[in-house]
């Protein structure tokens, strides 16, 4: 039997009617002339009219001819051979429902309204042999197909029928259900989805052309849906709380909502108004009793109530350790102790009014080698480089190759400090000497910012006087690095390096040829030297939030410990559902992901071509499920026909002009 | 073109243009009005012609007294009289002179008519005897040439009531208006010239041996001249109704053969006969046409 892919392209064949009746309203409009004598005329040319007239007709058949071949190469013609009755062929008739448990089925009335479809479809399917999978990740087979299992379905249906909180990707499922049709004579699949075009934009698999394949438009999205996007908590003075709720509108009309927020004891309600399609922010500013409390923000429900309530961390975010190694040397210790108080001073402002993200401690540098470094983020080394030995440059490295962040200023012998630096193969950068150690090279300054670095974010070019107004006395010269993981954040004035940042794979290590005392800089003494430390401090430590926000479905982080234990979480997570929890001391917020919120919904003519349109990708042959007998492609043949009235269609014409030029 | 009445074709200054011009008798008329055609008596005229001995009987005023004086013999001056012309103009109404192309001024009847009255107009000035006759299968109108006022206006009436139609029966209509013209006269024949073989050298040769002067005024559409058409056409004969589907663009140069075979046959009968042949274009004007035709002729004032 002749079919086509695409029938639809068959309405152009009308279109042949255009030149027959063009042909037939012109035919009777031949010209005559009443001549005052025809005595003179011959009739001569009617035979040559007549053989004219068969050329053009010859020609207009072939035109028409090219016209449909063209029309059929289009709508892709196959032979589809009849089934004939087949000993080995059991007739079989195989069923299978293909269940979405994405979030976005968590409309209200979905589950009453399954049921229903499933509970029809079994009655008017009584005779097939019915199976079931669900999906949402992850495709799983709840039923096989069976006789057997119909009655298994109607109670699963009745009793077990559940969703998750997950996104739904349908391709896994629809490749297992072609595998598990693929024995049917008679296959059917049954799509219960709210085709939300988020779940199904993706879809590669494609079942056998044979499957009939339905979907419900009950289980359509409902038409409006507001969401809590996600909630921000920022720590401000005077221990209060701010709280950024952003809320998404996905429907096409406004939505006036009401939006309650629970901290601890604290509750704050707030009326607003989100425009269709539209974001909006509602703040809410909390008092802080605790470090970290749990708080929960809510809408009042719509139609798709699993996105109006979202549960979240609140607090200050966790504080960074720094340690502060201070040279104990009598010639030294001085120095170091001034350094570790302009030091202090410039992390610790403020501290009683807002929160602070570092908290600083000091020990001498011979205890070092004792120290576990593995509860610290931060290491200074206040001028106490030189004093350490080798071991302890050794662990210092290990340090910083795990993540950890040192800080360097010279001390008495910046030339040893350097040399060990470079044994324990921290730099490559070299000594050359200490610029301003005699007077008359005093009084140089800074000039010139990395811009890049996070300090270039910080004294923007426009602003370059934040940072350059203090004088330089002394500062070590050393080499310009010509390394890749070296490099220079700030230069003096006379375009030497003041400030050097080496990389050790997953930390840095930042060296000052100058020291955080007066006798080197007046850096200290400016206003540039606390935004200058925190940043670095900052950009250090990366990003710092409270929580880490993960969808639900995504694997935990694993929080390690410098010693290289990891932390454990609180209680054990099911991350597939949203929820609150600890690891160590890092918050953890499950939420759904908002993709399910959207209405926008794929169209099922759509879906249903793409989905039979015979294409089996990454499924094997064998395993893919095709029907009994697959129809023969005649597009090619076609084609060909098509190239060959091409070339009668020239032959014919070339004729013509040849035979019209000789006349 | 838009087709122009003869209202339209003849208009003053068609009229006061050929006014300068005169339609001349070649041969001698025999008029009983002094005219300024010669008249086959002699008589009161002013132009002497000859002696001749006086007989008795002879008026004496005639007698050319200073001869008798010189040589002593009776000799009478003979003058050549002067009279007036009877103008015959034939028109051709069969069916074929209705044709118009895309580039003529009117209908070849139309522009016959119109050359009809510019004539009729020029006898009646210069007090010739004008008449009309139209034929087509049988004579339609015969106006016989006459000298009362009322003429011109008859005849102006009948050119603009007739319209041509039906197949033209030249031999039967040309044989009768031999028999109107008993008089010497001056016959203009207005036609497209679609005759029979015989038809025009028998009807000259009468004319000739009836001592009528002749002029042939072949009047052709430009669409006759030239076959301009280029597509196949179905063409009907406006007389027989016959019809012919043709290419015009494959069949154009054997009638164009034809054609001028046919032209020059018509002039040299003409000439054969001392006819005067004149083809006339309907696409042209009538005024040079009419006036370098009467200029050629010799009749400028």
């Amino acid at each position: 039997m002749l079919t086509f892919a695409y029938p639809a392209f068959l309405g152009a064949l009308f279109a042949l009617a255009v030149p027959i009746i063009l042909h037939l309203l012109n035919r009777n409009h031949s010209q005559t002339l009443v001549f005052p004598s025809i005595q003179f005329l011959q009739k001569t040319a009617l035979p040559r009219e007549g053989r004219r007239k068969l050329r053009d007709l010859l020609l207009l058949l072939i035109r028409m001819l090219l016209f449909t071949l063209l029309i059929l190469l289009l709508a892709r013609p196959q032979w589809q051979k009849k089934e004939a009755p087949n000993a080995t062929s059991s007739g079989r008739k195989g069923l299978l429902f293909l269940l979405d448990q994405s979030v976005s089925m968590r409309t209200a009335g979905q589950r009453a309204r399954i049921q229903k479809i499933i509970t029809e479809q079994m009655k008017a399917y009584s005779d097939w042999d019915c199976g079931l999978i669900g999906f949402s990740q992850e495709p799983k087979i709840i039923f096989r197909p069976s006789q057997k299992a119909s009655q298994q379905i109607l109670k699963w249906a009745n009793n077990d029928l559940s969703f998750s909180f997950l996104t739904g990707d349908p391709d896994s499922a629809l490749k297992q259900a072609a595998v598990l049709l693929s024995p049917y004579d008679k296959k059917r699949l049954l799509v219960l989805s709210d085709c939300q075009s988020n779940t199904w934009k993706n879809i590669s698999a494609a079942l056998s052309v044979d499957t009939e394949i339905s979907f419900f438009p009950k289980l359509a999205l409902p038409p409006h849906n507001a969401a809590i996007i996600q909630v921000h908590s920022t720590p401000l003075n005077h221990k209060k709380l701010r709280l950024t709720v952003e809320l998404q509108n996905f429907g096409d009309s406004e939505e006036n909502r009401t939006l309650s927020v629970r901290l601890g004891s604290q509750h704050q309600q707030q009326h607003v108004s989100i425009g269709p399609q539209k974001n909006t922010f509602a703040i809410f500013i909390f008092d802080q009793k605790d470090i970290l409390i749990q708080g929960n923000a809510k809408l009042d429900l719509d139609a798709m109530p699993f996105d109006d309530q979202y549960s979240f961390w609140c607090g200050n975010p966790i504080q960074q350790k720094i340690l502060a190694v201070l040279d104990d040397s009598p010639k030294n210790s001085q120095a170091s102790a001034l350094e570790f108080f302009f030091l202090q001073k410039a992390m610790n402002t403020k501290t009683a009014k807002s929160y602070n993200l570092f908290s600083i401690q000091s020990i001498d540098s011979s205890l070092l080698s004792a120290i576990n470094l593995d509860d610290c983020q931060q290491l200074f080394l206040l001028g106490c480089a030189e004093h350490l030995s080798p071991d302890t440059w050794q662990k210092i490295t290990a340090f910083v190759k795990q993540g950890g962040s040192l800080f360097i200023t010279p001390g008495s012998s910046p030339q040893t400090a350097l040399h060990l630096m470079q044994q324990c193969g921290l730099t490559k950068t070299r000594f050359l000497g200490i610029i301003g150690s005699d007077s008359k090279q005093a009084g140089l300054g800074l000039g010139w910012v990395q811009p890049d670095s996070c300090l270039g974010r910080l004294f923007t070019p426009q602003h370059p006087s934040d940072l350059f107004l203090f004088a330089l006395h002394k500062y070590v010269h050393v080499s310009t690095p010509n390394q890749p993981n070296e490099k220079i954040i700030l230069k003096t004035l006379d375009q030497r390096p003041a400030l050097l940042q080496w990389t050790l794979e997953k930390g840095n290590a930042y060296f000052f040829t100058f020291n955080f005392t007066p006798q080197w800089s007046d850096f200290v003494l400016s206003q540039s030297f606390l935004p200058t430390i925190n940043e670095l401090c900052r950009c250090a430590i990366g990003e710092q939030t409270l929580s880490k926000k993960l969808y639900c479905g995504q694997t935990p982080p694993h929080y390690e410990q410098l010693n290289g234990t990891q932390d454990q979480p609180d209680r054990p997570i099911n991350y597939s559902e949203p929820g609150l929890y600890q690891i160590g001391a890092h918050p953890i917020e499950y939420h759904i992901d908002p993709k399910e919120s959207h209405l926008e919904v794929s169209k099922i003519d759509n879906l249903k071509r793409f989905l039979t349109r015979g294409i089996n990708k990454g499924l094997p042959q064998a395993e893919y499920a095709s029907p009994a007998n697959p129809p023969i492609k005649l597009w090619k043949w076609t084609a060909i026909l098509l190239a060959l009235m091409v070339l009668l269609e020239g032959i014919a014409m070339t004729t013509m002009d040849r035979k019209d030029t000789k006349h | 073109m838009p087709d122009l009445s003869i209202q339209e074709l003849l208009s003053p200054e068609l009229l006061l243009k050929i006014s300068d011009y005169s339609l001349l008798s070649r041969l001698a008329v025999k008029g009983f009005l002094s005219g300024i055609h010669p008249s086959t008596c002699h008589g009161s005229g002013n132009e002497f012609v000859q002696y001749r001995n006086y007989t008795p009987g002879d008026d004496l005023k005639l007698l050319d007294w200073k001869l008798l004086a010189r040589r002593n013999k009776l000799c009478t001056k003979i003058f050549a009289e002067e009279t007036n012309m009877r103008c015959a103009i034939v028109l051709d109404a069969s069916a074929s002179m209705a044709y118009k192309g895309k580039n003529a001024i009117g209908t070849k009847f139309h522009y016959a008519s119109a050359v009809a009255a510019c004539l009729a107009s020029l006898c009646h000035q210069q007090i010739d005897q004008a008449g009309l006759f139209i034929y087509a299968d049988k004579i339609l109108s015969a106006t016989p040439p006459g000298h009362n006022a009322g003429n011109i206006s008859h005849i102006l009436a009948t050119l603009q009531n007739v319209s041509p139609s039906n197949k033209a029966n030249h031999l039967l209509a040309l044989q009768k208006i031999g028999e109107y013209l008993k008089k010497r006269s001056l016959v203009v024949l207005l036609t497209d010239g679609y005759f029979q073989e015989k038809t025009l050298p028998y009807f000259l040769k009468q004319l000739k041996f009836s001592g009528h002067d002749c002029i042939v005024c072949q009047i052709l559409d430009p669409d006759e001249l030239h076959f301009p058409f280029q597509n196949t056409m179905q063409f009907i004969d406006s007389e027989t109704s016959e019809s012919r589907t043709a290419t015009a663009s494959l069949t154009r140069d054997e009638y164009l053969k034809k054609m001028n075979a046919f032209l020059e046959k018509t002039r040299q009968i003409c000439l054969n006969y001392q006819a005067d042949y004149l083809q006339i274009n309907t696409s042209q004007s009538i005024a040079p046409v009419l006036t370098s035709y009467l200029n050629m002729r010799g009749g400028k004032h």
